[in-house]
């Protein structure tokens, strides 16, 4: 019976050894795991798309590697995030009749994993950009390991001001965290004046990063910060101590940097112990868990963000385009469920590429970032007016919601 | 400024005492180290919750069934777990690792069924609040501190003045000798769990009220805060488990209002290390304890 068993288990391990193989010389054509079904359609149509109405001469770098975390803690982000990536490119190939694919990979997360990645995604030919999905520590991680291969990287979700200059062909896609900072303190300004500003921010990369320069703009611009305390996320519950100390400064206005359900304890617990300010919040407490933990405790708060909004109270309320509206129906078609600002960022990092790609007429990696360069007034979905700089830091417009009735409501400035 | 820092130090000690109470309780019988009882404090509140939303059935019947489903679970946890360890004479360390693994267990099952993130709950013992000065106190938190004490004063009266404690005291001394004596050990230990059990539901479900919120990671943040409350109050002694949790809470807010939120663990962990080198067995500790 062992016998039987090992000679079985030898008949399959050899047989898999072999269909390997006949994998592995197939994907020297055509790279595996890809998103377009069609391996019949790759071996011919490389030719015939190259000069075909896409004017792309790829040469046959067409393909894109994403690295996400599609499992672990962040999965929740890394999914939306390559579903929209995925949208983006279908749309894009079907449009321009290209042969572009797409390979995601799983980085758990975690920046170890996402520069093994890194490694593996230049040691292949046919790759000519590589998105980092999600967070910045995985898009600086290996943000060296491409530039040394000059190879594009886009950061998807990496707003760390320091990202742009890893590379001379690193692009970040969310707003960077400088000009984010700069535009969140400007609209606090001009909504409620440069007067006393209390900060209470989490002890993380972002969360000091992003304060540090609110503070310096805030007192640029006369204004005074009479509490700027950080809290370690995930271990405090109860910010009591500190909401007492930021209420006896007496600040105008009170801005929390925190995630949604951190920010929901410190409002709620904030209104609780009376503290009378005007509550700012970040773009992270744009999402339906958030809406629910606060009820209509805190009504009158504020959030910022430099993406949109895509929670149906916000969408039924108007204030949306037309390609939005396509974006979301499109999603929902595609994958029964509906987008969220991490959706459009995957989005619009897979058609900033293509696009740039496109006026190019190549996918060489110069000419390519060339173009996403003199990106000036992107059409995009996640934010208004995208624009890079001469430091290719992304700028947009900020979105000022207001809670009302545990809504959010868009505020006309 | 200060009256409102000490009000609020005392909710959240009071909140470290509710949960210290029960984990001391195991210890001063068993002698065992339990990390499954923020497991149970979790699981407590997610109970209440599920029951209260998924049943619509009043709050305080879906309390009162969860206080018992919790209390099975702490049964349980000493019935298929620690009871077979002691059958096999396995050393103390085993059983320490045994409530870790417990733990796990629970936490993750939470996590699978409840998913990850923060649950709104609703706060039934929201009666309004009372002002000290220019110090806000809200009934929510007088409740909470009451009910640690009452809490504090029945245990106290079951294991130092009824026969069950008794039987206790005598299983925390020597097992085999009170076995001799007549003391149904495994009955008697079974009944500090459930107990356990029963304390942790009502502060899981007391602070979930509290806060208006509860998240699965409920249990973790706390957890080390209770051991930390229970060595300071002196191991396996019901009213030093309230009064350290209290110290803890106080000098927790008092750091984080004068000195940094930001250092406030680093703080007070070092201000309870000194009080551990005047005083090693704690506030109230008597006997040197020389297990894990």
């Amino acid at each position: 019976m062992k016998k039987l068993l090992a000679l079985l288990l030898c008949g399959t391990l050899s047989l898999s050894a072999l269909t390997g193989c006949g994998a592995k010389e197939e994907a020297a054509e055509m790279p595996a795991q890809t998103l377009e079904e069609g391996s019949e359609e790759a071996e011919g149509s490389s030719e015939a798309d190259a000069t075909g109405e896409g004017t792309i001469n790829h040469n046959g770098k067409n393909k894109m590697a994403m690295f996400g975390p599609l499992t672990g803690d962040n999965l929740q982000y890394g999914v939306k995030i390559k579903n929209g990536a995925e949208l983006a490119l279908n749309q894009f190939n079907e449009e321009h009749g290209t042969d572009f694919t797409i390979e995601f990979m799983d980085d758990k997360g975690d920046p170890n994993e996402a520069v093994n990645l890194a490694n593996k995604i230049i040691s292949d030919d046919t790759v000519f950009c590589a998105l980092a999905g999600y967070g910045s520590s995985c898009a600086m991680a290996t943000a060296p390991v491409f530039d040394e291969a000059d190879m594009l990287l886009m950061g998807v979700a990496a707003s760390h001001a320091d990202l742009p200059g890893m590379g001379d062909y690193v692009f970040p896609v969310p707003m960077s965290a400088r000009w984010e900072s700069v535009g969140f303190a400007e609209i606090m300004k001009e909504c409620f004046g440069a007067g006393k500003l209390a900060i209470l921010y989490q002890n993380t990369d972002h969360g000091v990063q992003t304060c540090e320069f609110i503070k310096e703009a805030w007192e640029s611009y006369g204004g005074e910060i009479v509490v700027y305390e950080s809290f370690v996320p995930g271990d405090t519950k109860d910010f009591s101590a500190v909401l007492s100390k930021i209420k006896t400064a007496e600040p105008d206005v009170f801005y929390a940097s925190a995630a949604y359900s951190d920010a929901a304890q410190i409002f709620m617990q904030a209104k609780q112990l009376e503290l009378d300010a005007q509550y700012v919040g970040p773009g992270m407490c744009l999402n339906e868990e958030f809406t629910k933990l606060i009820g209509d405790s805190i009504d009158g708060t504020y959030v910022l963000s430099s993406t949109p909004c895509f929670l149906p109270s916000v969408l039924e309320a108007g204030n949306v385009d037309e390609a939005t509206k396509k974006f979301i129906q499109d999603y929902e078609a595609a994958y029964g469920e509906s987008p969220d600002g991490f959706s459009a960022q995957g989005y619009d990092s897979v058609k900033i590429v293509l696009d740039s790609a496109l006026k190019a007429g190549t996918t060489d990696t110069p000419a390519v970032a060339e173009q996403i360069l003199a990106i000036r007034s992107y059409p995009g979905l996640s934010g208004l007016n995208m624009a890079y700089n001469e430091n290719k830091e992304m700028n947009k417009g900020i979105y000022t919601f207001e809670i009302k009735d545990g809504n959010f409501v868009p505020v006309n400035q | 400024m200060l009256v409102q820092q000490i009000v609020n130090g005392f909710t959240i000690g009071s909140v470290y005492a509710l949960v210290a109470i029960g984990f001391t309780m195991v210890f001063g019988v068993l002698e065992l180290t339990n990390f499954s009882n923020s497991s149970l404090y979790m699981f407590g509140a997610y109970i209440t919750f599920l029951f209260y939303t998924a049943t619509g059935i009043h709050f305080f019947l879906a309390f009162g069934i969860s206080i018992v489903l919790t209390g099975l679970l702490g049964y349980g946890i000493d019935r298929f777990a620690l009871r077979q360890l002691r059958k096999k004479k396995a050393p103390k360390l085993s059983g320490l690792i045994t409530t870790l693994g417990m733990s796990m267990v629970v936490d993750n099952a939470i996590m699978v069924f409840f998913g990850t993130d923060s649950k709104s709950f609703e706060n039934f013992l929201d009666f309004g609040k009372i002002y000290i000065g220019s110090a806000v106190v809200t009934w929510t938190q007088i409740i909470i501190l009451i009910a640690a004490c009452i809490l504090m004063i029945t245990l106290s009266v079951i294991t130092y003045r009824m026969k069950i404690g008794k039987a206790m005291g005598a299983i925390a001394q020597n097992q085999d000798a009170a076995k001799l004596m007549g003391i149904d050990t495994d009955k008697i230990i079974s009944l500090t769990f459930i107990i356990s059990g029963f304390l942790a539901c009502i502060a899981g479900t007391m602070v979930a009220m509290y806060y208006r919120s509860i998240d699965t990671a409920m249990g973790s943040s706390i957890g080390i805060k209770i051991f930390a409350a229970a060595v300071l109050g002196g191991v396996g002694v019901l009213p030093g488990a309230v009064v350290g949790g209290l110290v803890l809470g106080i000098v927790e807010t008092i750091v984080s209002a004068y000195i940094s939120t930001g250092y406030r663990d680093a703080i007070s962990f070092s201000i309870l290390i000194l009080v551990l080198l005047v005083m090693p067995n704690g506030l109230f500790g008597k006997k040197a304890i020389n297990k894990v």
